[in-house]
């Protein structure tokens, strides 16, 4: 860099420059000149100066950059700053399950039945549950008291709680200055934490507190924070913001350890601990296991610190329910959020959440409530937040791939898992948020570009959107909202080998006999029908209406008895106006992985088997 | 080191010295500041610092050094002897500009091996020897 030599050019940080600045400088004096030579001892100088300086000033920037959330790399730091803004991050939670527990044949040797008191079932009381090939350990979290039917003993709704119980006991001292106490254990589920004081033989449970506006001079409450090396500590309150313990006083923290796998999806469980001895258990699961979560990265802390800020812990704008959402529920995939007034049709008052968990379709009932009820708290008192389960729409594709012998050593078989994989692929990496666009073209390029021998492929899609409707004596009418536009080139298209609507099998009051399918006209009406045989027997042709440029599918009220599905719902599938496919607001896009069909077929011109085109064929674009 | 001043209407060359600090900061007797060594002198001490500076010690900058220590558990052969005389040699051409014609000589004695080595100092003098010894300290 050319400077004047009796100036010291000091904004370089590399070491090699900084050295060059310093010989630079040296220049513009007489008393030395050899500087210049690596042996000199002035070179040695130099060499040390520029270290000393290279240094300083990598420690200079690695120490501002910690100073600011934006910039900080060490997590420790991180949460620092996050705190610094009232954030508190989320740690580990524990997957759980909900399940109801009967315990059968309980009978003494005496022959008499036990008392309620004695068959308690105790906190940390043990269940194992065997998933994806792996065993798992469940315990509950509290005690759970018992009904009695004769020698059956029923325990209703028990959270069954994925990891290890365990219990940390304190004494407070109060000559120690600004006193916390540390976990034993790293990988703690903090909304699983049972604090306990127990201050001259009288035990109080104390809380964690949320909202320090609340909390007075006596209020029974504990602060929790995340230590330098990641172990949660907990404190109390200083006789201002939350009573203070007095000397002695003994604490006693209960937890569960959470596991490093998380065992979501978990649904058949059995019992480990026997309870007063008894073990002839049958249990019911109302409720998969969900919910199990890392403790929240370096990155996410970035991200949701500042809209915590933003939000000042109040529920006005969309922003605010989306950064509240993730805070309550971490282990959400995706959130969208959008107001009655966008709703279709509008609902005033009211703020719509869709949220999809990580490796679930949909949230269990009590995971909504519990959602709800937390922002039931925060939110304006005109506006009511609702949880929605995602609108799931699944593309299907079907594909077929013309390839080349010649430059591959895989099989047909083999050239067809690589495409299908490929294909999830893409569904991972595009379709993974509320906002995602199907883009058609997109994916061919991508099938093309699987394997070097795939020459060209036809892919052509359907949609499928899974209705729930309600088993009832009473007639009731639904809407199936594809929210893309229908296939229909003409009035009447398809009408007679169905339109372009499919659906799986469902009974109708008042005919016990016959399944019944839906399809439409292409005129903009909705049938009804079951097969004989191969034909299609219309009971209703105008069961409902389609509205094809909207995508909008409304089934008149009827009866429904039972569905051929297991889970109670009828699935409709339907070709769509164009290729590339649109989520809308509450609507989630994915590849369905298990309806990928791929048709691998040799490219008979470019093996040499035909020429000319002569015996050449292609895959029709409306093939499916 | 030539340099051309103006002299009276002519280009006239002269020979600026060599001027740096000696590495062990001696004061001198009467100003009390760090002596320096000058000229032969100068180049000499440089030298030496090539030649006692083992790699890695020198900051970014690995490949500096005679690396005479990596001699120490080497066995006692002719074919060793030719690779570390011509490291040496190597490194003082490779770091210091000013010497040529370099050449090292070692003789044994005893537990010591007794290093000299010889250089001519470009545009200056001739035949410039540095000697020294290297034994085991324990």
């Amino acid at each position: 860099m050319a400077v004047k030599s009796s100036q010291l050019n000091v904004t370089d940080l590399d070491f090699d420059n900084i050295s060059d600045n310093l010989k630079n400088y040296l220049k513009g004096q007489t008393i030395f000149k050899d500087y210049n030579f690596e042996g000199s001892t002035l070179s040695v100088l130099v060499d040390l100066l520029a270290y000393a300086s290279h240094i300083g000033a990598i420690n200079t920037n690695i120490a501002a950059s910690e100073l600011f959330l934006d910039s900080a790399q060490i997590r420790k730091n991180v949460v620092s700053r996050a705190k610094d803004l009232g954030f508190t991050p989320s740690s580990e939670k524990a997957s759980t399950a909900v399940a109801t527990m009967t315990l059968r044949n309980v009978r003494g040797g005496d022959g008499l039945v036990p008392s309620l008191t004695s068959m308690i079932m105790p906190r940390g009381t043990i269940f194992r549950t065997t998933y994806e090939g792996s065993n798992y350990e469940f315990v509950t979290a509290t005690t759970y008291t018992p009904t009695v039917d004769g020698t059956t003993f029923t325990y209703s709704n028990l959270d069954l709680v994925q990891g290890t119980f365990a219990q940390d006991q304190y004494v407070f001292d109060s000559q120690l200055a600004n006193p916390k106490f540390v976990l034993s254990n790293a990988r703690v589920d903090k909304t699983r934490m049972t604090v306990t004081v127990n201050s001259g033989g009288v035990s109080s449970v104390y809380v964690l507190s949320t909202d320090v506006s609340t909390i007075d001079t006596t209020s029974k409450v504990y602060y929790t924070q995340e230590n330098e090396e990641g172990f949660i500590e907990i404190y109390f309150g200083d006789g201002t913001l939350g009573a203070q313990l007095l000397d002695g006083d003994i604490i006693s923290v209960d937890y569960i350890i959470v596991d490093e796998q998380h065992a979501d999806g978990a649904s058949k469980f059995t019992q480990i601990s026997a309870i007063n001895g008894y073990s002839d258990s049958q249990l019911v699961v109302t409720s998969n296991a969900s919910g199990g979560a890392e403790k929240e990265s370096i990155e996410s802390i970035k991200f949701k610190a500042t809209k915590f800020y933003t939000s000042q812990n109040r529920l006005v704008t969309l922003n605010d329910y989306k950064a509240k959402v993730q805070e309550y529920y971490p282990n959400a995939d995706a959130v969208a959020v959008w107001g009655g007034e966008d709703n279709n049709p509008p609902e005033y008052g009211k703020v719509f959440v869709a949220l999809k968990p990580n490796n679930a379709d949909y949230l269990s009932d009590t995971e909504k409530k519990l959602v709800k009820d937390n922002l039931n708290k925060l939110n304006m008192l005109t506006v009511r937040p609702e949880i929605i389960d995602a609108d799931i729409i699944k593309i299907l594709i079907t594909t077929t791939i013309k390839y080349n012998p010649s430059l591959t050593t895989l099989t047909a078989g083999e050239l067809a898992t690589l495409t299908k994989n490929t294909i999830n692929q893409f569904d991972t990496d595009e379709l993974n948020g509320f906002d995602a666009i199907f883009r058609h073209s997109n994916l061919l390029k991508v099938i093309d570009a699987a394997d070097s021998a795939i020459l060209s492929n036809t892919t052509n899609i359907r949609l499928k959107k899974k209705l729930k409707p309600t088993v009832s004596t009473n007639p009731k009418g639904y809407t199936v909202s594809m929210g893309n536009a229908l296939f229909n080139p003409h009035a009447g298209h398809n009408a007679d080998a169905g339109g372009i609507i499919s659906t799986t099998g469902f009974k109708v009051g008042g005919d016990s006999v016959n399944t019944y399918y839906f399809d439409d006209d292409g005129k903009g009406n909705l049938r009804r029908y079951y097969l004989s045989g191969a034909t299609r027997i219309y009971k209703d042709s105008a069961a409902g209406t389609v509205n094809y440029a909207t995508g909008l599918i409304s089934i008149n009220a009827f009866i429904l008895t039972s569905t051929v599905n297991a889970d109670t719902s009828i699935d409709f599938t339907v070709i769509p106006s164009g290729n590339d496919v649109v989520a809308e607001r509450g609507n989630l896009i994915d590849i369905s992985s298990d309806d990928i069909k791929v048709t691998a077929e040799v490219d008979t011109i470019a093996s040499g088997e035909s020429s000319a085109g002569v015996g050449y064929t292609s895959t029709s674009t409306s093939s499916y | 080191m030539v340099d051309y001043v103006v002299n009276k209407g002519k280009n006239v060359a002269i020979k600026e010295a060599y001027k740096d600090l000696d590495l062990f900061f001696t004061a001198h007797p009467i100003t009390g500041d760090v002596a320096t060594k000058s000229d032969t002198d100068a180049v000499r001490r440089a030298v030496r610092n090539i030649v006692e500076t083992n790699q890695y010690e020198r900051p970014f900058k690995p490949g500096f050094g005679g690396n005479v220590r990596s001699l120490l558990f080497e066995l006692d052969t002719d074919r060793k002897v030719r690779r570390a005389k011509a490291q040496l040699a190597e490194q003082i051409v490779n770091f210091e500009p000013r010497v040529t014609n370099v050449r090292c000589e070692f003789e044994f004695n005893g537990n010591n091996l007794d290093v000299t080595v010889f250089y001519n100092i470009k545009n200056g003098v001739s035949n410039q020897a540095l000697q020294f010894i290297v034994n085991r300290t324990r």
